[in-house]
C-alpha cells in the first residue's frame, strides 16, 4: 500500500517571471547618479558688464544705503574669503585660507560668522555673493551650500 | 557465409549518442522521473535582492539629463530636486543647450550653440527660440524663465558668471545649479 506524498510544491515559475521582468524594468528605469539642484536667486543678483568685485561691493554698498536696508555680502577670492555686513562695513572679516594652509575656503569659520549674523539678525535670509573671476565652480557651490545651511536661503550671485 | 544486411535499428543512429540512462528512465514503470528537478529556491532569493536594491534606487523623476563623465558636479547638502527645464552645460572652452520637448519628450539640442565660435552669442539666441517654444506650447502661463546649469567643479567662475549674466538678460532668471547629493 503506497503512502501519498504529503509535501505540496509551490510552482514558482509564475514568480521568477513576475522578478524577472521587475528586474529588466528597474534595470532600464535606474538612475545612479541623484542630481540635484541648488537654486538662487535672481532678485539679489546684479547684471554688469564689469568683472571687479570691488566695484560690485561698493554698487551694492550704495543700493543698500538707499534703501536702508544691511546687506550682508560674501566674496570669494581665489586665497581668502570676505564677509561684510552693512553697507559701511561695519563689520568687514578677511580669512586668508590658503595662507592658512587650506585648499578650500574654510566653511566652518565663515559658518561661524554667518551664526553671529544670524543671531542679531535672526529674520534676514538674503545673502548677496561676490566672487572673483578664477576661482572654481566648486566654491561657489560650497559657499551657497554653507549658507543654506546657516539658514540665508536667499542667496543672490552677483554675476559683475 | 552470407553477411546480414538488414538490421534491426536501435535507439539512435549513432549508439554513442544513446541517452541510456533517460530511456531506463522513461521505461521504467513506478517511481522514476524524466523531469529532473529545478531549485529554484536559490534564484528567487536572489530576484528578490536584486528587486530590493534596484527598488531603493529608483527615481519617480527619472534622470532629466545627460551628464558626460568628463564633468564632475560638485556635491552640496542643501539641494532640492531637479525640475524639467533647458540646460546648460558649460567646460573650460564650450557652452552646450539642450532641453527636452515638451511634447515628444525627446531631446532638442541646439546645435548652433556647441560651436566654440561665439558661444555666447549662439545662447543667446538659443535662449530666445526656447523662450518661444515655451510660450508657444504653455500660452496661458506666466513664462517662469527656468534654467538649469551644469558645470565641472574647477570650471573658473567667469565663464559661470557669462552665461548666468546672459540667461539674466534673456529672462531665464530662475537659474539652477546641478549638484550631487552630499551623504
Amino acid at each position: 500500500m503506497g503512502r501519498k506524498n504529503t509535501n505540496a510544491n509551490l510552482n514558482l515559475t509564475p514568480y521568477v517571471d513576475l522578478l524577472s521582468t521587475l528586474i529588466c524594468f528597474l534595470l532600464l528605469t535606474a538612475v545612479w547618479q541623484q542630481i540635484s539642484v541648488i537654486s538662487t536667486s535672481s532678485s539679489v543678483s546684479n547684471v554688469g558688464s564689469q568683472n571687479s568685485v570691488t566695484n560690485a561691493s561698493s554698487n551694492l554698498s550704495t543700493g543698500s544705503a538707499q534703501e536702508g536696508k544691511m546687506l550682508f555680502l560674501v566674496s570669494i577670492y581665489k586665497d581668502r574669503i570676505e564677509t561684510q555686513a552693512g553697507a559701511e562695513a561695519i563689520e568687514k572679516i578677511q580669512h586668508h585660507y590658503v595662507s592658512a594652509g587650506l585648499a578650500q575656503p574654510d566653511y566652518q569659520t565663515l559658518k561661524k560668522i554667518l551664526k553671529q549674523w544670524k543671531t542679531r539678525f535672526p529674520d534676514r535670509k538674503d545673502v548677496v555673493l561676490n566672487t572673483d573671476d578664477e576661482s572654481p565652480y566648486k566654491f561657489l557651490i560650497g559657499t551657497m551650500d554653507t549658507l543654506m545651511d546657516s539658514d540665508f536661503s536667499d542667496v543672490g550671485i552677483n554675476t559683475k | 557465409m552470407k553477411k546480414k544486411t538488414i538490421v534491426k535499428p536501435g535507439h539512435h543512429l549513432e549508439p554513442k549518442w544513446d541517452l541510456k540512462g533517460l530511456r531506463k528512465r522513461k521505461n521504467s514503470k513506478g517511481r522514476l522521473s524524466v523531469t529532473a528537478d529545478l531549485p529554484l529556491v536559490s534564484i528567487i532569493d536572489l530576484f528578490s535582492i536584486l528587486v530590493i536594491y534596484l527598488l531603493m534606487n529608483f527615481s519617480a523623476t527619472g534622470d532629466i539629463f545627460f551628464t558626460s563623465k568628463e564633468i564632475h558636479l560638485p556635491r552640496a547638502k542643501h539641494a532640492t530636486a531637479i525640475q524639467n527645464a533647458p540646460l546648460i552645460t558649460i567646460t573650460t572652452d564650450d557652452v552646450r543647450l539642450e532641453a527636452l520637448s515638451a511634447q515628444s519628450n525627446s531631446l532638442l539640442t541646439l546645435s548652433d550653440v556647441n560651436s566654440k565660435a561665439d558661444p555666447i552669442g549662439k545662447l543667446i539666441s538659443g535662449l530666445r527660440e526656447f523662450r518661444k517654444i515655451q510660450e508657444i506650447i504653455h500660452p496661458d502661463q506666466v513664462f517662469k524663465g527656468q534654467v538649469n546649469i551644469q558645470a565641472d567643479e574647477s570650471v573658473p567662475l567667469v565663464n559661470i558668471k557669462l552665461v548666468m549674466r546672459t540667461c539674466i538678460l534673456e529672462g531665464w532668471t530662475g537659474i539652477n545649479f546641478a549638484v550631487l547629493e552630499k551623504d
